[in-house]
């Protein structure tokens, strides 16, 4: 296990895992921020709440207390409303700070708009009753004076009055009740009073005379204030009776809304809540686990490092006692090597000589393939000229066919002799009869006959001789016949035989040529390979010279070896140093491993082995030490870890 | 005294006839069949225009039926009262000079054979193995009757 390659594996680990918890730390931040954002909403929408409820409050106090003023129309209960109308602006302007809603905001707005018209139309109310009562006190005023100047001022009516007066009165109490409870004022009472006042004005000119000026005031007073009344009732009919219902219903809307959204968002944020609650248990679970696994890696990995470690140490230990004895058979080798460079040096010339011989045989080689090819040139000739031969051969069986043909011509012709030697037994045949009759008509004539009975017993005799001979013939054609056929059958035989003969003897040639050609070939390689050859010796030759060189240079490298020793020796001393400190660090000091038995193995078989490379290697493993130690330092450096803890 | 015989074979037999008994030898003549014929009379051909009939010898010497393909025919010389008539044998080999001292009297004890025959010719030069029969004169006569029947 290398360190370094621990060390950056750990490194891995530790981005990883803390790449890791971050993305576990973003999810649940993510989680309880979106769940703490709808809390936020809800929040907010309870507190819209409260507020529209309050103002609902407030609008109902409000109107309960212009319900008062217009029932008690006193200055007590105006002002009531003043300091109601003064909080619901407060509690307008709180809502309109804490209601973001653009709809509720706009109901809230005409909300406002309305409570402003609401208080306009109360103003105006106030100023109506206001003017109303004046319009009353002057009318009371005026009452009174009528009824002294009706009584001259000690309110018993003069006798001629009274009759007078009492109607007055009747009609005043009349007035005063009208102007009290809102009803409506008929003129026709006032007219009818007129007239009887006119009546009697004949007698107390003066008095009445007051009296009726009196009066046309007091009427328009009653006028004035019916007046008042129905402005009075506009302001809280038109007003304000539909001006609170409307502020009502805006905020009922408000919040209604609001409820609705609540309604919506309570389930949700329960369902974020739980959602972030499982995200967080889930992330720190999942985190616990990997860093768990991460812990048992790094610890694992660890551990066979500080194993590894502990066996190099041991090995190092080993390995420094031996340098020491290595450094002075290195010295000792060195001679050997000078030595053996020499002797190097003859092997060489040997090779050298060798190598010419060998060059020598190559050109030989050379030659021999040469002369190689020649031959089967020659050998395709040769087999070219018994390739014509053989269709000499051929025409020759060609020819032996055809004079077999003129043999079967012949013996169509022998045939035609045995059919003439039948016609001559036939004639032999016809002959012997005539001599038979011959020798009959001789007996006949008797004594005369008996010499035409020679002549025809010589007849028969000649005709049987010719018939014998005849037979004879007939006997040796068809022999001949046989044989001749015999002749042609053995023949057809032989040409055929000859034919299939040729035709494979010819084949056998064309092989031939062929593997010639295929030797030629073959020849033209091994030329190539021997040119190859020689050009590789001359190569090697080159190669030997330098050779020679190099060995030389060996001889002064192997001295050199010796004071190289020397400084092996310290280095050693050095690195037995290390290794006593690497030890102390882990705590196992004079600890051996088995080990030791393989590495003095080791390096007692590499002891018969060619001394430069072993001096080589021993510097290798010389720089592997140096390179082990620094990386052990490096180790020591950074032992303040909570790694090392482990 | 020397005699002249025809000499001819017949299947196996060699049978002479003193060669005074015969008119004419034939090399070979198709013989035409008669469907009404007598047992013994084979068939007749044309001779110059003279219709002769032709006697089945073998059948009368008691042989066995001849196979020759193409048989000689002997014509004999008629009698006073009797036609010409032929018959076929095989082959007919020589005209011989017989003395009387080769003649060796017939048998009866030969049957048919027998009783056409007059004599066996014995040692006769260049036949000294064979056994001639000397066919009789007789048949001549015999046939006579026979073949006038039939014409």
């Amino acid at each position: 296990m290398n360190l370094k390659k621990a060390v950056f594996r750990s490194q891995i680990i530790y981005y990883f895992l803390f790449f890791i918890m971050a993305s576990i730390s973003g999810i649940s931040y993510f989680a309880i921020t979106n769940s703490s954002n709808k809390f936020n909403q809800y929040r907010e929408m309870a507190i819209d709440s409260n507020v529209a409820k309050n103002l609902l409050n407030e609008l109902m106090f409000l109107r309960m207390s212009v319900k008062n003023y217009i029932q008690y129309g006193d200055e007590k209960t105006a002002t009531t409303f003043y300091k109601r109308i003064e909080v619901v602006e407060s509690e307008v302007i709180k809502a309109e700070k804490a209601i973001q809603n653009p709809d509720r905001r706009r109901l809230l707005a005409e909300s406002k708009e309305l409570f402003n018209k609401y208080k306009e139309h109360f103003q105006q109310l106030e100023k109506t009753q206001k003017e109303k009562a004046s319009f009353i006190q002057n009318f009371k005023k005026l009452d009174n004076k009528i009824q002294s100047s009706l009584t001259n001022g000690k309110f018993v009516p003069k006798p001629e009055l009274e009759n007078l007066y009492s109607q007055y009165l009747l009609m005043s109490k009349k007035l005063s009740e009208i102007l009290s409870s809102n009803q409506k004022f008929n003129p026709e009472i006032a007219l009818s009073f007129k007239k009887r006042l006119y009546a009697v004005k004949t007698k107390n000119q003066s008095d009445l005379k007051l009296a009726e000026d009196n009066i046309e005031k007091l009427l328009g007073a009653v006028f004035a204030t019916e007046n008042k009344d129905k402005k009075i009732n506009f302001h809280i009919t038109e007003g304000l009776d539909k001006i609170g219902p409307k502020i009502a219903k805006n905020l009922e809307e408000i919040s209604q809304s609001i409820q609705a959204v609540q309604d919506k968002l309570g389930p949700e944020l329960v369902k974020t809540n739980n959602m972030s609650s499982d995200f967080v248990l889930f992330g720190s679970v999942i985190g616990f686990l990997i860093s768990f696994i991460a812990v048992y890696l790094i610890i694992s990995k660890m551990k066979s490092i500080s194993e590894s470690i502990f066996q190099l140490s041991n090995e190092l230990g080993d390995n420094t006692d031996d340098v020491h004895s290595i450094s002075e058979r290195t010295a000792i080798s060195s001679n050997k090597v000078a030595e053996a460079s020499h002797e190097q040096a003859a092997s060489l010339e040997e090779t050298s000589s060798s190598l010419e011989e060998m060059d020598g045989m190559t050109r030989r080689n050379l030659e021999s393939v040469k002369s190689a090819n020649d031959l089967t040139d020659q050998m395709k000739k040769i087999s070219d000229n018994a390739n014509q031969h053989m269709k000499d051969l051929v025409l020759s069986m060609q020819e032996i066919t055809k004079s077999n043909h003129k043999i079967e011509e012949l013996s169509s012709v022998i045939s035609d002799i045995e059919r003439k030697t039948r016609l001559i037994d036939e004639i032999v045949s016809q002959t012997k009869i005539l001599s038979f009759n011959a020798s009959v008509e001789a007996e006949k004539a008797g004594e005369h006959g008996k010499g035409f009975a020679v002549v025809a017993e010589e007849v028969g005799s000649l005709a049987k001789t010719s018939g014998i001979a005849a037979k004879e013939i007939q006997d040796i054609i068809s022999e001949t016949l046989k044989n001749v056929e015999k002749i042609i059958n053995f023949n057809k035989d032989k040409v055929d035989q000859g034919n299939s003969s040729t035709n494979h003897a010819k084949e056998i040639l064309e092989e031939i040529t062929r593997f010639c050609g295929e030797i030629i070939v073959k020849n033209g390689e091994v030329l190539n390979a021997t040119d190859e050859q020689a050009q590789g010796i001359k190569q090697i030759n080159i190669a030997i010279s330098e050779l020679d060189q190099t060995t030389q240079e060996n001889s002064s490298v192997a001295q050199e070896t010796t004071a190289v020793a020397q400084e092996l020796e310290d280095q050693a001393k050095d690195l037995k140093r290390i290794v006593t400190s690497l030890n102390d660090l882990l705590g196992v000091g004079s600890e051996k491993s088995t080990d030791k038995k393989k590495i003095t193995d080791k390096v007692q078989k590499s002891e018969g082995k060619v001394i430069p490379i072993k001096a080589k290697e021993k510097f290798d493993i010389t720089k592997n030490e140096q390179e082990e130690s620094d990386k052990v330092n490096e180790y020591k450096k950074v032992s303040n870890d909570p790694w090392d803890q482990l | 005294m020397n005699k002249k015989y025809i000499l001819f074979r017949v299947n196996d037999k060699f049978i002479a006839l003193k060669i005074i008994l015969v008119r004419e030898v034939l090399l070979h003549r198709e013989i035409d069949d008669l469907p009404i014929s007598t047992k013994n009379v084979k068939g007749v051909f044309n001779l110059r225009g003279q219709i002769i009939p032709v006697i089945d010898l073998p059948k009368i010497l008691g042989l066995k039926k001849s196979e020759v393909e193409r048989p000689n025919i002997i014509v004999l010389e008629s009698a006073e009262d009797t036609n010409d008539f032929g018959f076929e044998v095989d082959e007919v080999i020589e005209v011989v000079n017989v003395g009387d001292e080769l003649i060796s009297s017939s048998n009866e004890s030969l049957g048919a054979f027998g009783k056409y025959t007059s004599g066996i010719i014995t040692e006769l030069t260049g036949h000294d193995e064979k056994i001639i029969y000397i066919l009789d004169e007789s048949i001549v006569k015999r046939k006579h009757s026979k073949v006038e029947k039939v014409a």
